[in-house]
């Protein structure tokens, strides 16, 4: 998938702030989205409802309804991935927000690179409906319908549980999933508080046998307080 | 009273009614005075009953008056309900009756005192009689005890004094007394008028005084050459002795001294009768105003005179008991001594009323202090004599047996034993007697005519002389000689538990529990409860500690305490029983001071028993009280002291980060902000004047300025929310090596060519901790590191378990850390010297200890010791117990995995 499948596609800003408004309508615009504002999170979710955009950027602190609000009216009877703008310090609230369907995050004062990039993984996750059987970043290849993981050709052995959670992963590419989402997944319901210490063990194996340099990551990568990315390299 | 009034709490007024006698009419006059009031408004009260008007044209007074009556419960006035009650004015008669037994305060002058201190105004009536300096006198005068008192000092603080007077034939003719005593009637009227002079008198001497000393001039109340003396003894004859001297002083207008020589035990002849407690004339003496000296000195007319020369005595009132006793004590009375050797003090010779009260104290007095007399362990007085008796007895009996070999000088000298037995272990009085039966068994046994007591020798009368003068002597040193070991061992006792109390304060390192020790050990020394009121930060005075929790009673109770205990804090005088001021309170309030200030007030609540008269302190007990008091202030003097230096620092700190915090705040936020405007509005003026490559580069600066601030924001958000406290750990495993990956990301884009190695054994365990914030410490660490080694050099970062911590080090190229400032610099806000040319905040490292003391590890940061230039940054976290949590036990489980 290219840049220009995306182009074209509906955008809704909901944030209060003009001047972020602004900026993001100025650029978002220039990279081919139609943009569609909202100033406040009762407007923002009746906008959702006439304008059916591809996507909503929401920021959580928004005067009257509380961006997490705004999200579960949404989610209530739509899929569109939200991806949220947060303050830097409220890794509490980023986890609220992606465990209740937000498709990823922005911490203000962000980079409109990071942000266009995150907006290009969250619409190509729509646009894709079915699960590629084969998952390609850089040299590595997973392939889903056999099991098989290789890493420049080499077969890599992973265990069973190494293998769902770069599956995990990996079917998320360039997404960030929590911990938790993590754990449900691979574990299943059983998990509990203290398994985030089996995670981090098998993330360490997984990268010892996936990245170059285990030490700087560059497949997967640590959100710290959130989760985990799987950067898919083009 | 103005502090009173200071705090909003008015003292009343009180007038006093005064007359001679029954009869004089001052009831009438109150009464006439109280409806003038009523007339004009007040709110009166009136506590007249008609059982206490005694006479019919006061009782139609009363009647007509219409006055409402004061509330009253079990006959007595029921000053909670008048407090309640809030009125102008109480009319209060006869002040000097004694209220019943069931009621808090037993007398009426007390519950005048109360509304007093409530800001209650009070019009109370009085008899001259019922003064306490004037009461026996005036007892003697009218030839009937008149039983009750009022203090002089409460009649002295009266406001006003009215006198109401009549005629003796008017007052015989309505209180129906016999026509005789019309002139013990006129001597009361004069009593009367020259107490109110001497009161007008007085106050008239205030107002001059005040005058004077106002206008710089001559300080010193009294007149240099007018100065009365009273010699105290222990006997109650100088109870009478300080009331004359009171008088006499009044009449002079003048102060008074009232002095006690205490003789040192054991000290020969002292020409008074042996020392018994002065304490209750002291304190009679306190009460009646005068100047109480406790003098030490061995002879006791000396010193008075000294005392007096040195004090411009010129008037010495001394008691002199007229009792020639017989016994050892022989030489000069003490009035005769002073007569003698006073050169310009004129002594005045009080005689003292008769034999039979003089010999009565002797006895009485010896009564509280048995220990002197009978040790514990001795034997009962009666079987005393009986064993000196039966020792003598079976001497005489063995002794007749040999009286040829023995001869009769040995005979006298073997007697001399029950003699030394008896005073070493019985006292003088058994001593004598052995000597006295001693005497006679040898004379009736062994002096010729045997079985007689005559003597035929005469010489042998010499021989009992020195006999029982021999056994008198040994039996009185005997006796002194244990005297004085019992008082030094008292007095051992008693300084020893100063001490070791002075050591406890010492010890204990704050003021809670200080004053915990104090109260405790007061109350159980005094048998009384202790409280202490300390003023709190807003001034106002609160209980802080009592000895025993179920201390709190009825609401005015407490109130009057607390009016009393602000009184006491304010004056710095100590207040309540036994004290000058406020002596009817039935507790006693000790300010808690030093020289310059009070720190608190120390409350003793005398037990208030119906049954029992009042308690008083004894005299050991106040000095014990005095004494720790002192000890207790002087330690929460230094406890302030050490609060008020460390405020002062603080302040002084405070004052430093403010400054520094301006300076650095407005520095870095400025700099970037000035790069972002003007960056901005070149490119929004002149647009066309630059390049694609100027642009770019305005661009970059506006971007790495906005940066910059960004961060400052950061950090003085993270610094505020670790200060409020707000900063809670979100504690999660965190895995250093992911920790280290992310942060190595963070700085990728700032760190140039600078080598970055990292060191990390394969088995490093997982911490327990935030993961966002040890990212943030490691991100600012190693942001330090770029920011202060030179491009191209090499930084390390290591990481290792020792024992129960992980320790992980960065360490750089850079200039390293001038000694001396490793700790300084984790400090909010400081920069060190050497590097003020680099940009910062100075917050950094203090976020990195903050957020590292919350995990309860430890950071610190130094010049390399391996011999290189640069600077080694050490953070220390705790590593969690070994459970099954961690990797021992999960990892066999990966490897087995493994296999497949």
């Amino acid at each position: 998938m290219t840049n220009e499948t995306a182009a074209g596609a509906r955008i809704l800003v909901v944030d209060d702030e003009p001047q972020i408004r602004k900026l993001l309508k100025v650029t978002l615009a220039a990279h081919g989205y139609a943009v569609h504002e909202a100033e406040t999170g009762q407007e923002g979710v009746l906008q959702a409802s006439m304008v059916h955009p591809d996507l909503i950027v929401l920021d959580l602190g928004l005067p009257d309804l509380t961006g997490m609000e705004v999200l579960e009216r949404i989610r209530d009877w739509s899929g569109i991935p939200v991806i949220v703008l947060t303050a830097k310090d409220r890794e509490e609230d980023k986890i609220a927000a992606l465990d209740a369907g937000a498709d990823d995050y922005v911490t203000k004062p962000f980079g409109m690179g990071e942000l266009v990039a995150r907006i290009r993984v969250a619409l190509r996750h729509t646009a894709k409906s079915a699960e590629e059987p084969v998952i390609r970043s850089g040299t590595l290849t997973i392939d889903l319908a056999q099991r098989i993981v290789e890493s420049g050709g080499e077969r890599i052995k992973l265990t069973p549980t190494e293998y769902d959670l770069l599956k995990a992963l990996a079917s998320n590419a360039g997404k960030v999933v929590t911990q938790r989402q993590l754990l449900q997944q691979v574990w299943g319901n059983q998990h509990d508080e203290g398994d985030s210490h089996y995670l981090r063990i098998y993330i360490g194996h997984l990268r010892k046998k996936l990245e170059e340099d285990p030490s700087q990551p560059r497949l997967i990568v640590t959100e710290p307080g959130v989760g985990y990315r799987f950067l898919a390299q083009e | 009273m103005s502090d009173l009034e200071r705090n909003g709490l008015r003292r009343g007024k009180l007038t006093l009614f005064m007359g001679a006698a029954p009869g004089a009419g001052k009831t009438q006059a109150m009464l006439r005075a109280a409806i003038r009031e009523a007339a004009a408004g007040t709110g009166v009260c009136c506590a007249v009953s008609g059982a206490e008007a005694r006479y019919p044209d006061t009782r139609a007074l009363l009647r007509s008056s219409g006055l409402p009556g004061a509330p009253e419960r079990g006959g007595e006035l029921d000053v909670e309900q008048l407090l309640e009650m809030k009125p102008g004015l109480v009319v209060v008669d006869r002040l000097e009756a004694r209220n019943s037994p069931q009621t808090l305060r037993d007398k009426r002058y007390m519950d005048v005192e109360a509304l007093l201190l409530n800001g209650i105004d009070v019009y109370a009536a009085l008899n001259v009689g019922h003064v306490e300096s004037l009461n026996a006198l005036a007892s003697r005068i009218l030839g009937q005890p008149l039983p009750e008192t009022v203090p002089d000092a409460f009649v002295e603080q009266a406001d006003t004094l009215r006198i109401a007077d009549a005629p003796p034939e008017e007052m015989i003719r309505r209180s129906g007394q016999s026509p005789s005593e019309v002139g013990a009637l006129s001597a009361m009227r004069e009593m009367l008028f020259r107490y109110a002079a001497e009161r007008t008198d007085s106050r008239l001497d205030d107002y001059l005084h005040g005058r004077r000393t106002a206008g710089g001039g001559i300080a010193g109340p009294w007149p240099v050459a007018e100065k009365v003396m009273v010699a105290i003894g222990p006997a109650p004859s100088t109870e009478e002795l300080l009331r004359i001297g009171r008088r006499t002083a009044a009449a002079l207008k003048t102060g008074w001294f009232a002095v006690y020589v205490r003789v040192p035990e054991g000290a020969v002849d002292t020409g008074v009768q042996r020392q018994a407690d002065p304490e209750r004339n002291l304190q009679l003496a306190k009460e009646l105003g005068a100047q109480v000296s406790v003098i030490e000195g061995r002879d006791v007319a000396v010193e008075l005179l000294r005392f007096a020369e040195q004090h411009h005595v010129k008037q010495l009132l001394v008691g002199e008991s007229i009792r020639p006793r017989f016994g050892i004590r022989w030489g000069a009375t003490l009035a005769e001594k002073l007569v003698r050797a006073s050169r310009d003090v004129h002594i005045r010779v009080v005689p003292s009323r008769g034999q039979r009260e003089d010999s009565l104290p002797d006895r009485s007095l010896q009564h509280p202090r048995p220990s002197l007399s009978l040790k514990s362990g001795m034997l009962p007085r009666g079987s005393v004599y009986g064993l000196i008796t039966l020792l003598t007895a079976v001497l005489t009996l063995v002794m007749s047996r040999y009286a040829e070999e023995l001869e009769i000088v040995n005979i006298a000298l073997i007697y001399l034993f029950p003699v030394l037995l008896s005073a070493v272990y019985g006292g003088l009085r058994p001593a004598l007697f052995a000597a006295g039966i001693g005497v006679l068994a040898l004379d009736f046994f062994f002096v010729a005519p045997q079985l007689s007591f005559t003597v035929s020798d005469l010489r042998y009368l010499i021989s009992f002389g020195v006999y029982l003068s021999v056994a008198g002597l040994t039996a009185s040193m005997a006796e002194r000689l244990k005297r004085q070991a019992v008082q030094a061992h008292q007095r051992e006792a008693h300084t020893a538990s100063l001490y070791a109390f002075s050591q406890q304060i010492g010890a204990v390192s704050d003021v809670s529990s200080l004053l915990d020790g104090v109260t405790k050990q007061l109350s159980q020394t005094i048998g009384a409860e202790t409280a202490v009121y300390l003023p709190d930060e807003s001034g106002s005075l609160r209980r802080v500690h009592v000895s025993s929790a179920e201390a709190i009673e009825g609401g005015e109770r407490v109130r009057e305490e607390e009016v009393v205990v602000r009184m006491v804090y304010e004056e710095g005088e100590e207040a309540g029983r036994g004290s000058r001021t406020l002596r009817e309170l039935p507790g006693r309030y000790l300010p808690l001071r030093t020289e310059d200030r009070t720190y608190g007030v120390l409350v003793v609540r005398l037990a208030q028993d119906d049954q029992k008269p009042k308690k008083t302190l004894t005299g050991e007990q106040q000095r014990l009280l005095a004494a720790l008091c002192g000890l207790a202030a002087a330690a929460i003097a230094r406890f302030k002291l050490a609060e008020e230096a460390k405020l002062a620092h603080l302040t002084a700190e405070s004052e430093r980060l403010r400054s520094a915090i301006l300076d650095s705040v407005s520095h870095e936020l400025r700099t970037p902000l000035a790069a972002v405007i003007g960056s901005a509005t070149g490119l929004i003026e002149n647009d066309e004047l630059f390049s694609k490559q100027d642009r770019m580069e305005l661009l970059e600066t506006i971007r790495s300025g906005a940066m910059r601030m960004s961060r400052l924001v950061q950090n003085l958000l993270g610094m505020v929310r670790l200060e409020s406290g707000m900063l809670q750990l979100r504690r999660e495993w965190c895995d250093i090596q992911d920790l280290i990956g992310v942060s190595l990301a963070q700085i990728r884009d700032i760190r140039g060519r600078r080598k970055l190695t990292v060191n990390l054994p394969d088995d490093l365990p997982m911490v327990r901790g935030d993961e966002v914030l040890l990212e943030q410490v490691l991100g600012n660490v190693l942001g330090n590191a770029i920011k202060y080694s030179p491009d191209g050099s090499e930084i390390v970062i290591e990481a290792r378990a020792t024992g129960n911590r992980l320790v992980l080090s960065v360490t750089d190229e850079g200039p390293g850390l001038p000694s001396g400032e490793e700790q300084r610099v984790f400090e909010k806000f400081y920069r060190s010297d050497s590097t003020r040319h680099v940009s910062g905040t100075g917050l950094g490292l203090a976020i990195c200890k903050g957020i590292v003391d919350l995990h309860g590890g430890e950071i610190s940061l130094a010049s390399r010791t391996d011999g290189k230039n640069g600077a080694i940054v050490l953070i220390f976290l705790p590593l969690p117990e070994r459970t099954g949590m961690n990797g021992q036990s999960s990892n066999p489980a990966v490897n087995d995995e493994k296999s497949r």
